[in-house]
């Protein structure tokens, strides 16, 4: 197998980790890969990729590099960047963009290297929201050049811990030896290939716990000949705030965009990670607001969370025994609807794995773990 | 006492204390760590043997574990509320409830004086007062002097006020506060709005007319 090839595990490494959950955190994940492009030989390889996150309520940045080392010359490297941008905290619309760099065989620079842009505006309603994608990349193998245009337009809708997404896509290249490496050439001759994809991804988190599952499917279309499919699936645990164990497997098809091919990759990890505690006093455009509404038997407690995309949110109380309650995805953040019977109760809210804080509107009282919670009284 | 009489003592309470830790099994059963568990557990032993409710302590363990304290911290922690509780159950008497006690365990650490707590068990010394603990603890907590939130609720119970014009008070002033007001400005001022509303307190003269 060519070991530029290789480069696709770390490429995929270093998207994982620009699924962060935190801004302002620093990640380092260190495991081993096992690729086996189609038709060649399995390569084993080592992995250490980092990534820089950083948001406000409006902008967010992240840099990703990821470097391999397949015990001989065939190396490589790949840097990716990215922003997003929203009008305003609370806005429904948001565009993003972002660049990448991939160098096939860092030891021999001149084996090739591809370079891709990507803009996707992102609408939000409710639970979930739609995004359109416009994709390009130029890629330089062997001295020959290529160039991938893909134009995507999916959806996504969140609840009780799964996102659920469907996209649709069409790819545009004229890579050849990609396709034909992939089985799916027809015609060496044509001007351009193409095909469609259509992607379908479901992700679970509960607690320390996440699950990623996507399918692909990919119809030949101009000059190409394909009828083809790929499960990915991906598990991490977050063992503790700062370290977590991620596994990854399945095939990816070939994506003339970013010039990496069609392959099947086994992956695990350990991620560290970096963060500063913080709490709704120190993140820039979180809120959180408390409401009790009186019932005949109780009361209901509302804790409606305002964050910024990427900041993550646990909320918890002795009213579900301490362990992080279910929480409701809104258009600005997160929500919280318990039936509290009454008596008297205790709720905290965190973010980003910082430290337990009352949520706002609530008496504030200490822990006696280095944090407080919110007291609730229900008549 | 004979020392038949003792020996089924002695079993009567092993009994219950078993009775207590069965109860309390499935919710232990979440402290996946041993040691924190043992701590937990000597812990419970401890507070039945003060003839202290177990609940507080477990919700307070199973809060540490979630928030990954350290065992020393949930070991202090729970040694605080244990001496906290105590001085509650001293103060309320061995009917107290275990809502009572709690309440009474978090007004304690707001800096609510035992004498407050006394006499407001004084003021209702038959039914729970866990509500008006709860509330006073909230009104310090948002920054009322423990003074001032102590004589406004002895006045408030003294005039009979409910637990949902107390919640309604506690509410009220976290509102106004927020809106600028200092916290026991507001107090007053929720305060007398509330005991405008209720019945004069019993004067030695009427409490002795006869009703007619």
């Amino acid at each position: 197998m060519s070991p530029r090839f290789i480069a696709w595990a770390f490429l995929l490494a270093a998207v994982r980790a620009a699924e962060a959950q935190s801004p302002q955190e620093v990640e380092v994940g260190v495991g081993v890969a096992r690729v086996q492009q189609r038709a060649r030989d399995e390569r084993q390889a080592a992995v250490v990729n980092a990534t820089w996150r950083s948001s406000d309520p409006r902008y967010a940045f992240l840099v990703s590099g990821a470097l391999t080392n397949t015990g001989d010359r065939s190396s490589a490297a790949q840097i990716a960047g990215g922003a997003a941008w929203r009008p305003d905290p609370g806005s429904w619309f948001v565009i993003e963009g972002g660049a990448g760099l991939n160098m096939f065989g860092v030891s021999d620079v001149g084996r090739g290297g591809n370079v891709y842009g990507v803009v996707r505006p992102r609408v939000l309603w409710g639970p979930g929201g739609a995004w359109l994608s416009l994709a390009d990349g130029q890629t330089l193998r062997d001295l020959d050049s290529s160039h991938g245009t893909a134009v995507e337009g999916g959806a996504w809708i969140q609840g009780g811990g799964f996102t659920a997404s469907v996209s649709s896509s069409r790819l545009r290249t004229d890579d050849w030896p990609l396709f034909e490496a992939s089985g799916i050439f027809l015609n060496r001759d044509a001007y351009s290939y193409d095909v469609d994809d259509v992607m379908a991804s479901l992700r679970w988190v509960n607690g320390p716990f996440t699950a990623d599952v996507q399918k692909t499917w990919r119809v030949g279309r101009r000059a190409t000949n394909a009828a083809q499919q790929a499960v990915l699936w991906g598990a991490s645990w977050a063992v503790s705030d700062r370290v977590a164990l991620a596994l990854t497997g399945g095939r990816v098809l070939a994506d003339p965009v970013r010039g990496t091919p069609d392959a099947t990759i086994a992956s695990a990890t350990v991620r560290l990670t970096w963060r500063p505690s913080r709490s709704e006093s120190d993140v820039p455009g979180v809120k959180s607001y408390a409401r009790l509404v009186p019932q005949p038997d109780g009361a209901l407690l509302f804790v409606a969370v305002t964050v910024p995309d990427g900041v993550s949110v646990d909320i918890a109380g002795d009213f579900s025994g301490w362990e992080p309650a279910p929480l409701h995805r809104t258009a600005n953040g997160w929500e919280l609807e318990v039936r509290l019977p009454s008596g008297r109760h205790r709720v905290a809210v965190r973010f980003d794995g910082g430290a337990w804080r009352s949520p706002g509107n609530l008496a504030k009282m200490k822990d006696e773990f280095g944090g407080e919670y919110g007291l609730i009284i229900v008549p | 006492m004979t020392t038949r009489t003792s020996l089924l003592t002695i079993a009567a309470l092993l009994v219950a204390a078993a009775g207590v830790a069965g109860a309390q099994d499935a919710r232990l059963a979440l402290i996946r760590d041993n040691a924190t568990r043992d701590v937990v557990n000597a812990q419970l032993v401890s507070a039945s043997s003060m003839r202290l409710p177990a609940e507080p302590f477990v919700s307070k363990a199973l809060e540490g574990v979630a928030k990954k304290a350290t065992l020393k911290s949930i070991r202090s922690a729970m040694a605080a509320l244990e001496k906290r509780m105590k001085t509650a159950y001293d103060l309320l008497g061995p009917s107290a409830t275990v809502d009572e006690l709690a309440a009474g365990a978090d007004a304690i650490s707001m800096g609510v004086s035992e004498k407050t707590i006394k006499q407001m068990r004084d003021r209702a010394p038959n039914r729970s007062i866990a509500m008006e603990l709860g509330v006073i603890t909230e009104l310090v907590a948002r920054g009322v002097p423990a003074k001032k939130a102590a004589a406004m609720m002895l006045d408030l119970m003294a005039r009979g006020a409910t637990g949902v014009q107390l919640t309604a008070l506690g509410r009220d002033v976290q509102g106004d506060v927020a809106a600028g007001l200092k916290p026991d400005v507001a107090l007053d001022l929720r305060g007398r709005g509330v005991l405008s509303l209720l019945p004069p307190p019993p004067t030695v003269s009427n409490v002795n007319v006869r009703p007619r």
